[in-house]
């Protein structure tokens, strides 16, 4: 194309491209001796001296080759170029993982889903290994995190990014039952909260509306793979009552991770013959960016799971993110009319024969 | 050695102002030195034009001789890394060097001329301290550089260097 254009340029079709200005017409810069210049720079760090070098063409062209080609690919060295660089970038975040610029403008790559780029994109995978699409949800992506907490901090419009660690509501149809899940992102207080609902349609011919095959993770930390799991949320109640479950207020029915910045609640509604649901609802703070404490307390990390004990007000993660204390599980902002619709219509009547 | 301490020459700058200083003041600038071992007993008596310095310039880098006439001249090696890697300035340089960037380079280009290394090297660290951590656009503002690269250019430069993901 640049080919095109010049030739176009060259046979008078297209316009001349304005000169370039004198970029040091107006610096005192502009009568120092290159040697003078030289010496500046060899009292700096490289990466200062390569943003420097960065400044205008002239400088560019002069210092390229003796402050930019020497960063090589993977240095610390070339990490603090890049932040530096940064700054101007208010679109562009520095991937520490991938030692590289990721613009913001193509953040749907890196969601979960987005497998494609799984072999080069070294921060794609290290969410993969760390199992964010666990324990956060299924399309979380610690990048767009980290580009949210930045037009965050920049006070621009974050609002399409934190669109983009949402969960728009996905429907299920498992062996025998229908899961439905939808997360919510917000930042509140300069940190990213996340509420995260996974609902189980169960036909009602099971005493206990609990799926046959769950492996649901509150974080990771705390699991259900069993009715005794949930016999042990429950504490004084056994699993098969969990018909008496609805009377408890909701301070009972919220629960709190030790290791973690999650709290999380089961609820639990009759739907008549359409079956019985199960709601497990979790809120998780996920602090000011990945490379903080909170973040990487949700996630196993490359080297070992977090297991220092850490304290927080029951219920103050949710209250954060609903905005008020109490919490409707099966209310408006959490479920649509749509959604429950669809629930409804792929519900289920009969359970696995063989189970 | 006293005698000669004592003895005053006499500069001129290129504005044709004379500026009277201590013999072995002037005598930090290898320039001067050198010229006054040549010229032997006729520098005592005749004026030494400085044809590339002016007058506040020349007052200025005088100032900083009188301060660091007794310093021990510089070791040999002067291109040392040691001398290379630090960018730490004593106390009474950056008070010195705190004057606007056009006296700044005319000191440094001054120093250069006159041969002053010590003083060079202030100069240059002063400089090398307003552009360390800073990115590019904040060096601009600094020195009032004009950006001259289209986004375009910028975006090539990015790609050349492998910074940005853009496949």
């Amino acid at each position: 194309m640049d080919f095109f254009k010049r030739i176009l340029t060259l046979v008078g079709l297209l316009d001349r491209p304005p000169p370039r200005p004198d970029a040091l017409q107006f610096s005192s810069l502009r009568n120092l001796p290159t040697e003078i210049l030289l010496q500046i720079l060899d009292f700096l760090p490289p990466e200062s001296a390569a943003s420097f070098a960065l400044c205008c063409e002239p400088l560019y062209s002069a210092l390229k080759s003796r402050y930019l080609d020497c960063l090589g690919p993977t240095t610390w060295r070339r990490e603090r170029l890049l932040q530096l660089l940064e700054r101007d970038l208010p679109n562009h975040i520095v991937c520490a993982s991938c030692q590289k610029l990721h613009a913001m403008k193509k953040a749907p790559r890196y969601l979960h889903s987005n497998s494609d780029y799984f072999h080069h994109l070294k921060c794609w995978k290290l969410d993969y290994s760390a199992l964010a699409s666990l324990y956060i949800h299924e399309e979380f992506s610690s990048t767009i995190f980290e580009m949210t907490m930045k037009r965050y901090r920049n006070e621009s419009d974050f609002s399409d990014l934190l669109g983009l660690l949402s969960l728009k509501t996905r429907t299920y149809c498992r062996h025998g039952y229908v899961e439905q899940r939808t997360a919510a992102a917000k930042i509140i207080d300069g940190r990213l909260l996340i509420r995260e609902q996974k609902r189980f349609m169960i036909p009602t011919i099971q005493s206990i509306p609990f799926p046959w095959d769950a492996n649901f993770v509150i974080c990771p930390h705390i699991s259900f793979w069993s009715t005794r799991d949930l016999g042990r949320y429950f504490r004084n109640l056994p699993a098969t009552d969990w018909k008496l479950w609805a009377g408890r207020t909701d301070r009972e029915r919220m629960r709190q991770c030790k290791y973690c910045w999650s709290e999380y609640r089961i609820d639990f509604k009759q739907f008549g013959v359409r079956g019985n649901a199960m709601y497990v609802t979790k809120w998780l703070d996920l602090g000011q960016g990945p490379s903080g404490y909170r973040y990487r307390s949700h996630v196993s990390c490359r080297d070992a799971l977090l297991w220092l004990e850490i304290k927080f007000d029951s219920g103050s993660i949710c209250a954060a993110f609903e905005g008020r204390e109490q919490f409707d599980f099966d209310g408006d902002p959490v479920i649509s009319l749509k959604d429950r619709k669809e629930l409804f219509k792929r519900s289920m009547f009969s359970w696995p024969k063989h189970l | 050695m006293a005698a000669s301490e004592s003895t005053r020459i006499t500069l001129v700058s290129n504005d044709g102002a004379e500026v009277h200083v201590e013999r072995n003041v002037a005598e930090r600038s290898m320039l001067i030195k050198n010229m006054m071992e040549d010229l032997g007993e006729a520098a005592m008596t005749q004026s030494v034009p400085i044809p590339n310095v002016n007058e506040s310039v020349l007052k200025k880098v005088i100032e900083w001789c009188e301060h660091h006439k007794n310093d021990p001249p510089a070791a040999a090696d002067d291109d040392s890394d040691s001398r290379k890697k630090t960018t730490d300035i004593e106390e009474w340089d950056q008070k010195f060097m705190q004057v606007d960037q056009e006296m700044l380079f005319e000191i440094i280009l001054a120093s250069n001329y006159l041969d002053i290394k010590p003083l060079l090297d202030v100069g240059c660290k002063t400089v090398a301290n307003m552009i360390k951590g800073k990115s590019p656009e904040e060096i601009r503002k600094t020195f009032n550089i004009t950006n001259d690269f289209t986004p375009e250019e910028e975006e090539q430069i990015r790609r050349e260097n492998e910074w940005a993901e853009d496949r």
